[in-house]
């Protein structure tokens, strides 16, 4: 039997990491999330686990670099559950070098991913909402948005124009009952990291003494800021990316 | 505070207008924040300024100035 109020949550890039981290904190609640991932293996794989545990999930294949792939999941979602309450733009990939010869596939494939395909996703579920006069956003950016690092200048760039985005889009459709709202997360234990670990670029003793809290954040930590961000307590806030991060960003070092 | 500002001649109006979200805030708006900034949910944020303006920040509202008259 259908649950009447049920929440309908989209979230991308919800195979692995943060995005899976949200999709189970979201399904806790009760929500039926939908898994939109480019993965085949890690998006059924993550609507498994979370169906598993007796809760409602279910995969859909999305690249969020394919404008027309992002309208089409939306009229599907809206078709088969009426409505889209909150869409979690979370999909993003880490592309490292220098920036003087960083390849011109990884800028493109970074721009692609996380810059072009949040507006995507976007400008498809605002479409939807804006209709209905209801809805949230919630565009996960990066600390790496606001405060930079060496080799990471694709990453960067991309997350600055998600916290960007998010204040052109929040403004522009407040009055129409659609909230569009981010999330910049310092560094947490995710793949993403690991890889970074991996590639020789960095290594989690040294982001732990980076950040004044002496740790890293972890992926429910992220869940719990997004679950309130899309909430009824956040009626308020508009167009503003919550740091999740330990204070590393207001941190300056000597 | 805005009690104040409307005694003084202010239309609350004037900063329903100015607000991209069309109003200004509830008392208990900023509450939730404070109560969700307070909670272990947010045990990973500090030194963060949360602002709930309704978008009041990142508008440029330039609309505000008018344009000249036609002649």
């Amino acid at each position: 039997m259908a649950v009447i109020d049920q929440e309908i949550v989209v979230i991308t890039g919800a195979g692995r990491g943060l995005g899976l981290g949200m999709a189970q904190r979201f399904a806790q609640t009760g929500a039926h999330v939908i898994i939109a991932e480019r993965d085949l293996a890690l998006g059924a794989a993550a609507a498994n686990q979370l169906q598993a545990n007796g809760q409602r999930a279910t995969f859909e294949w999305l690249d969020v670099s394919v404008a027309e792939q992002s309208h089409q999941l939306v009229d599907k979602v809206a078709r088969e559950h009426g409505r889209i309450n909150t869409w979690i733009n979370n999909a993003g990939i880490s592309r490292l070098g220098a920036a003087e010869t960083l390849a011109q596939r990884d800028w493109d494939a970074s721009i692609a991913t996380m810059l072009s395909g949040t507006f995507y996703c976007c400008q498809a579920v605002g479409q939807h909402m804006l209709a209905h006069g209801r809805g949230v956003i919630i565009n996960i950016a990066s600390v790496t948005g606001l405060i930079h690092e060496h080799g990471r200048v694709a990453y960067s760039t991309a997350k600055a124009g998600v916290i960007a985005l998010t204040e052109a889009l929040g403004i522009e459709w407040a009055k129409r009952g659609v909230r569009v709202v981010g999330i910049a997360p310092g560094v947490i234990l995710t793949e993403m990291v690991r890889q970074t670990v991996d590639e020789g670029q960095g290594t989690l003793a040294a982001w732990e003494r980076r950040t004044p809290m002496r740790r890293l954040g972890t992926v429910e930590e992220i869940a719990e800021a997004a679950l309130f961000l899309s909430g009824p307590e956040a009626s308020y806030i508009v167009g503003e990316t919550l740091r999740v991060d330990g204070g590393w960003a207001a941190y300056q070092l000597f | 505070m805005m009690a104040d500002l409307i005694r003084r001649g202010i239309s609350a109006a004037k900063y329903d207008n100015r607000t991209p979200l069309g109003r200004v805030a509830e008392v208990s708006e900023i509450a939730n924040a404070v109560l969700f900034l307070a909670s272990d949910r947010a045990s990973y944020v500090t030194g963060e300024n949360l602002r709930v303006d309704g978008g009041w920040v990142p508008w440029a509202n330039a609309d505000a100035l008018g344009f000249p008259e036609p002649e």
